[in-house]
């Protein structure tokens, strides 16, 4: 790689022109102008993603046995579970979320990236916000809002930094070369310009200042549902539909499709949230548009999967067995399936009286979240990390653990969750049934649940192996280091 | 357009030669970008759209209140299965017991209401469960909410154990249990109204301790009025 | 460029129609509801100052995770009534006095919007608080114990004291007595009860049993 300064000497104009390809020396240039803030946060990711899990498996061996590490105040499951969950989500999903659009905004616009100084800046800042966050719903100064949990100077601090970080790539849209805008922009510019968004109001309706108790409760469910929707899905729609054609070669099966799929998830993806309030004390018409949007995401759903199923169909049958990228992203698109049909289904008032309030509703969200965000992202992860080093995976086994042990981890978790919350929710609406019951019911469930955070943790940690491997080579080989 | 073929040509210059995925050649020599073709959106997908917008168009129409602000049930109840005949249906006190027996009792008195011979004594026939002797429908009623311990004595037998409170169940669910309990087995004793169960419930002071059987004994007896003096035959 | 304005306004325009729908509605409508006067005084009633702290206690506990505070209408289902968890389903005007909504998403206990009608011994609160499953066999409720003191008996019993026999029982000439926060806590806990009723709550009310 010590051609890199050479490479760095070519003019960028000839890359004005239409059409792309992108040269190779030019990719290369890019690449390395994103490598030390798209690293830090990769990495920051990761380790908030290792100590989620491990909260969580706490969290799920405290409900097998309610004794564990009880009477503990910060250790209590009431903070560990909400900061196992914000860690999940703002130490994981926004950083590393941000850190696939920076990487794919720059290779789509054909522009490097400059002045990462103070982008790398703003990254420490939300590193630093979250810990000190998590550590202050640790020691009791937790807001109790669902995915709200962090005192508002924390989710200030955050919100300040996520504006720094994200003006950078408008900025770069805005400079681009590329003057065309491919699908995945779609997408990624969504995520981008919501996120500020959602975040910046709910804060300030319900942590920042406080409205009047009787309008938190439809707040609160769209804030949940559109962080789902505005940011987890058009990532990583964003991130596959870039993924398949750069790997397969094969072009996108019909624009009108990925339009249709672009806007009907638009118009439905900030009602859906509602859904979570059925029979709750909200107005009528809103507990029905809950309903029927929640139901009407099953089109976006469709067209994208239509489309990315023609694109396989017609793909080397060869690179789907060799990358093992496209094998996470076929995980993934699997669970987005599976996902929407199953919040589908407990979006029917008559199901969701039944379903809501028990492990159905969470192992749906898992599904959505781990398995279609997660999957999907690594997938992203497995292709881009040996682009932005220079050093390729070093064991095809390890990627196999990780694959197989996430894939089973959450089809355990997932139908565990589903039957038991199903069983659960028939005994709740069986008012002979004392309550106490009902918990021994759920017991074995539990189990397998905590069994299968223990395999996702080890699924992690074979990556996290790879990821070690590959920091040795580096300086083995004396390649400039990321910082 | 088989990318496989692109590994043959040696670009020097291409910085991605070696970087591959998996200890493998490189797959990603392609243009970082492409066009789509402009293929329709299936009919069938089309089609779908449309019954769903249609049918969402009607479900806001009929199921949301006027869209008002204070309207918040809004008329689901062809959802609900029918929540109005529910409510209506008058509950079988056997059917609850049943239920709550199967949860709760089995484990000691069994299905057959035997109990265990010298652990736990049988409801079949006992003194205890048909109000008899010196027993009465108050103290069995007492005895289910907050439990039972110590040594006693049930046809003849003497038992020493003691039994869980179970003041979490509803009055109906105990006045259920205990008429299922009196009317089964070829027990015939008449059965225990929830009025009844909340009128013992009302009446006892709450304790943290379980009965023992003196204590019972030296509460007079009282049977639940309507059935005292006329036993019905245990409804089959 | 002309296109990236054109996607921009359209992502714009798709995206405001949920947050005009929900967040605006809701502030404008829901967020400035106004008590209204019920036969015994100004409904909802409004929490004493004590309760204030102990929502506080209440959301720094978490116990928002696994406790719900909401009973659903009657047309989806009736099983919360049923369960006796209240006498009638909850609406938006409920929620007026709280400084934060605990609407919960997950049931792993009981629902407590009508604890403080359920039960009313503080000291069963504490009881429970303590060591829950001495209290209700079967609870995975995780013990509070970090809520409460050990201290030397004074002269006599303190009157908040916990009855403990089981194996929590202080040692002799000791007794085990709630912290400020769990009596600010049980106070709250104590005064979520809705036993009134307000103009929208539905006019189908639960048959008694």
């Amino acid at each position: 790689m010590n051609n890199a300064t050479t490479l760095s000497k070519i003019e960028p104009a000839s890359y004005l022109s239409e059409p792309l390809p992108l040269d190779a020396s030019k990719r290369l240039e890019i690449d390395r102008s994103l490598s030390v803030p798209i690293l830090f946060l990769m990495r920051s990711s990761f380790f908030s993603f290792s100590l989620a899990l491990f909260l969580i498996s706490i969290c799920a061996v405290k409900l097998v046995f309610p004794s564990f590490l009880d009477g503990i105040s910060f250790l209590t499951y009431g903070r560990l579970f909400p900061v196992a969950y914000d860690l999940f989500i703002y130490g994981w999903a926004i950083p590393l979320g941000f850190a696939l659009i920076l990487w794919l905004m720059a290779r789509l616009s054909a522009t490097p990236l400059s002045h990462i100084r103070i982008l790398t800046a703003a990254a420490h800042l939300w590193n630093s916000a979250l810990f000190l966050g998590s550590l202050a719903v640790l020691a009791g100064y937790g807001t109790s809002v669902i995915f709200l949990e962090y005192p508002n100077w924390a989710s200030f601090l955050l919100f300040v930094s996520f504006l720094l970080m994200g003006l950078w790539v408008l900025l770069l849209t805005q400079e681009r070369k590329e003057r065309a805008l491919y699908v995945s922009e779609w997408y990624l510019l969504t995520a981008l310009c919501s996120f500020p968004w959602i975040y910046g109001t709910a804060n300030l309706m319900l942590t920042w200042g406080k409205i009047q108790g009787s309008a938190q409760g439809p707040i609160q469910c769209w804030y949940a549902g559109s962080l789902m929707q505005f940011w987890l899905t058009p990532i990583a729609l964003g991130t596959i539909y870039y993924l398949i054609p750069k790997i397969t070669g094969v072009k996108i099966y019909s624009y009108y499709l990925a339009l249709f799929g672009f806007f009907s998830l638009l118009l439905f993806s900030g009602w859906n949230g509602l859904s979570s309030l059925i029979g709750g004390a909200i107005p009528a018409w809103m507990m029905s548009a809950g309903v029927v949007t929640n139901i009407m995401l099953v089109l976006p759903m469709i067209a994208v999967v239509i489309n990315f199923y023609w694109m396989f169909q017609e793909s080397e049958k060869l690179i789907l067995h060799q990358s093992p990228a496209l094998r996470f992203v076929a995980a993934g698109i699997i669970s987005y399936v599976i996902a929407t049909v199953l919040s589908l289904v407990s979006s029917f008032p008559c199901f969701n009286a039944i379903l809501n309030f028990t492990d159905y509703l969470s192992g749906t969200f898992l599904l959505f979240f781990l398995g279609f965000f997660g999957m999907t992202l690594f997938g992203g992860l497995y292709y881009f990390i040996p682009r932005l080093t220079g050093i390729s995976w070093s064991s095809s086994k390890l990627i196999q653990f990780h694959f197989w042990l996430s894939v089973v981890g959450i089809s355990l978790m997932v139908s565990s969750m589903v039957l038991g919350g199903m069983i659960e929710g028939v005994a709740f609406n069986d008012p002979v049934i004392t309550f106490t019951n009902i918990l021994s019911y759920t017991l074995p469930w539990n189990v397998l649940v905590t069994l299968s955070w223990f395999l996702l943790l080890l699924g992690f940690f074979c990556f996290m192996r790879l990821l070690v491997t590959m920091r040795w080579e580096m300086i083995e080989e004396k390649l400039p280091m990321p910082r | 357009m088989n990318p496989l073929n692109d590994l043959n040509s040696s670009d020097a210059l291409n910085p991605e030669r070696d970087l591959v995925e998996i200890n493998r050649p490189p797959l990603s020599v392609n243009p970082e970008k492409y066009g789509g073709f402009f293929r329709p959106i299936p009919l069938w997908l089309i089609a779908i759209s449309m019954v769903l917008f249609f049918w969402a168009g009607l479900y806001l129409a009929y199921y949301s209140g006027g869209f008002k602000s204070n309207v918040y049930n809004a008329e689901l109840v062809a959802w609900s299965g029918g929540g109005g005949s529910r409510a209506a249906a008058p509950i079988d006190l056997r059917v609850v017991g049943k239920k709550v027996f199967a949860q709760n009792c089995v484990v000691c008195h069994q299905e057959t209401g035997l109990g265990i011979a010298g652990q736990y004594p049988p409801l079949v026939g006992s003194e205890w469960a048909l109000s008899q002797g010196w027993h009465g429908d108050n103290h069995l009623v007492k005895n289910i909410l907050y439990g039972l311990q110590g040594p006693i004595i049930v046809k003849n037998m003497p038992y020493n154990n003691a039994m869980a409170p179970w003041n979490q169940l509803t009055d109906q669910q105990i006045a259920g249990v205990l008429t299922y309990v009196r009317s089964e087995w070829g027990n015939n004793g008449s059965p225990i109204s929830p009025e009844f169960v909340a009128k013992i419930r009302a009446s006892t002071p709450p304790r943290t301790e379980a009965w023992t059987m003196s204590e019972l004994q030296a509460i007079p007896r009282e049977l639940y009025s309507g059935a005292a003096t006329n036993p019905t035959p245990p409804a089959k | 460029m002309n296109r990236l304005r054109s996607l921009f306004l359209i992502i714009i325009l798709l995206f405001f129609s949920s947050w005009l729908g929900v967040v605006v509605y809701s502030y404008l409508e829901l967020g400035h509801f106004k008590s209204v006067a019920g036969s015994d005084g100004i409904l909802p009633p409004y929490y004493s100052g004590q309760a204030i702290l102990g929502a506080r206690v209440y959301a720094a506990s978490g116990c928002m995770t696994c406790h719900t505070q909401q009973i659903r209408q009657l047309d989806v289902t009736h099983s919360d009534i049923d369960r006796k968890w209240g006498t009638r389903p909850s609406v938006a005007l409920d929620y007026l006095r709280d400084q934060t909504a605990f609407l919960g998403k997950r049931r792993m206990g009981p629902d407590l919007s009508n604890v403080g009608s359920r039960l009313t011994d503080p000291i069963w609160y504490y009881h429970h608080l303590y060591e829950p499953d001495q209290v209700t066999p079967g609870s995975i409720m995780p013990s509070y114990r970090y809520l409460f003191h050990m201290q030397k008996i004074q002269g006599e019993l303190s009157a908040q004291a916990i009855p403990l026999t089981g194996p929590h029982a202080p040692p002799p000439g000791y007794e085990v007595v709630p912290t400020k926060d769990a009596q600010d806590l049980v106070a709250y806990l104590l005064s979520l009860k809705h036993d009134y009723t307000l103009p929208e709550v539905s006019a189908e009310t639960p048959s008694a049993p």
